[in-house]
């Protein structure tokens, strides 16, 4: 199997890459994290640059990539912890693109491809579990109840709202500027935007059903494994550079085993990680992807991101813990990405109830194999 | 862990013949500390 970038998301990752050193400083990325709200003006720059039309296709003005081209944008994004809704909207808009039905649902995934819209799922409750959507469309196709944890539900301009009609889980069309939703903010860890939202008789328009839902949250979970990757491989990268860097005892601390160990160790976590988290985005790219072999990748990346960003901090000592060094931005946002879209201890109970079904995903993975590439 | 095959050895005495096996993999091909060190030296490129 070659895991190997193709040309173009080598393309995609180097200018991406470039862009952000040269134009999102870490100051501006703590000037972001006060304002309370995201990066508007990398968000414009992105949007000029078409990047939210990657993954869509040519005819609905994308520019006709996959998800894994979309990955590699992500991967690159959060290695700079900026705060933009961008999985959030991609994986809502592709939700709709592939499933929602009507004009609105045609209109939204236009404008989310164009950058105009920033849409949020909005999914959890009280009990804070996927499969507890305890919310119902009343009669009069309006919402009321509340929503936790909706991330950048007070930015966004609608909300994918899961809520339960007809006895099973589809989703609805919110509008945020509706006067039936309101907004509070829950400040987190990872000091992105999140909130609670309350709806009050807000218009819901229908937009799919049941294996819609399905699907956002296997993509919002395999994104949300690449977004870890991307915190866990920063922290490395620079947990690297410093033990080269570091002398004391004259010599570069990298020099001794005991530091050395430890660097080699996060390295196969990330590498595992990375592996594990592309197939998964690969696997959705050409449906062959299943719950389990997603929760795989999210279990890996979210304990990976959380122990390799811990150790970073280890290895470098007391500027590790000092605010004004940049490390901290992957540790918070690591550990808000560890537990978004299902912790590990989800994931692995996801994996734990389908053993037996074990054959099913397995040789999905021998047919992968056969045919080569992120393509 | 019984060690010869019979009723009372789970999978024939499979589980303990592995279990015995498996320290030699530890160091077989390189030890795991080795392995580090080269990751450390050629993946990384930390100093030695």
């Amino acid at each position: 199997m070659n895991l190997a970038l193709s040309e173009t998301q080598q393309l995609v990752r180097d200018a991406v890459r470039d862009y952000l050193a040269r134009e999102v400083s870490f100051d501006r990325v703590r000037e972001v994290e006060r304002s309370g709200g995201f990066d508007r003006e990398l968000w414009r720059d992105l949007q000029r640059q078409d990047w939210m039309g990657l993954p869509f296709p040519q005819d609905i003005g994308g520019s006709g990539g996959s998800c894994v081209d979309l990955a590699v944008l992500i991967e690159e994004l959060s290695k700079r912890a900026v705060i933009i809704p961008l999985v959030e909207t991609m994986v809502s808009a592709l939700t709709i693109h592939r499933f929602g039905a009507g004009a609105a649902a045609r209109e939204l995934v236009r404008d989310a491809a164009a950058g105009d819209a920033v849409v949020t799922p909005a999914i959890f409750e009280a009990s804070d579990r996927f499969d507890d959507v305890a919310m119902a469309v009343g009669a009069d196709g309006r919402l009321r109840g509340e929503k936790y944890f909706v991330t950048y539900g007070q930015n966004a301009t609608h909300h994918l709202v899961a809520a339960s009609a007809d006895g099973s889980v589809g989703l609805f069309l919110a509008d945020a500027e509706d006067p039936g939703v309101k907004c509070a903010p829950l400040p987190s860890i990872g000091r992105i935007p999140q909130a609670l939202v309350r709806y009050d008789g807000a218009e819901a328009t229908p937009v799919a059903g049941a294996e819609a839902y399905r699907y956002l949250v296997r993509l919002g979970r395999a994104l949300a494994a690449i977004q870890c990757l991307g915190c866990a491989q920063q922290a490395l990268d620079m947990t690297t550079d410093y033990v080269r860097g570091r002398v004391q005892f004259g010599q570069p601390i990298g020099a001794f085993q005991a530091v050395r160990h430890h660097c080699a160790n996060m390295a196969m976590m990330v590498e595992a990680a990375r592996f594990l988290a592309y197939e998964a985005v690969w696997s959705m790219d050409n449906g062959v992807a299943t719950d389990a072999q997603v929760a795989v990748a999210k279990a890996c990346a979210s304990r990976t991101v959380t122990e390799v960003t811990m150790m970073a901090h280890q290895l470098h000592g007391g500027i590790g813990i000092v605010e004004e060094y940049d490390l901290h931005f992957f540790s918070l946002r690591g550990k808000e990405r560890a537990l978004a879209w299902g912790s590990a201890e989800e994931c692995l109970a996801i994996v734990a109830g389908s053993v037996d079904e074990a054959e099913e995903w397995l040789p999905m993975r021998q047919a992968a194999g056969a045919s080569a590439g992120l393509s | 862990m019984t060690r010869e095959a019979g009723d009372a050895a789970p999978a024939g005495g499979r589980m303990e013949s592995t279990y015995r096996m498996s320290p030699i993999l530890r160091f077989g091909g390189g030890t795991n500390e080795v392995q580090r060190d080269i990751i450390a030296q050629r993946g990384l490129g930390l100093p030695r």
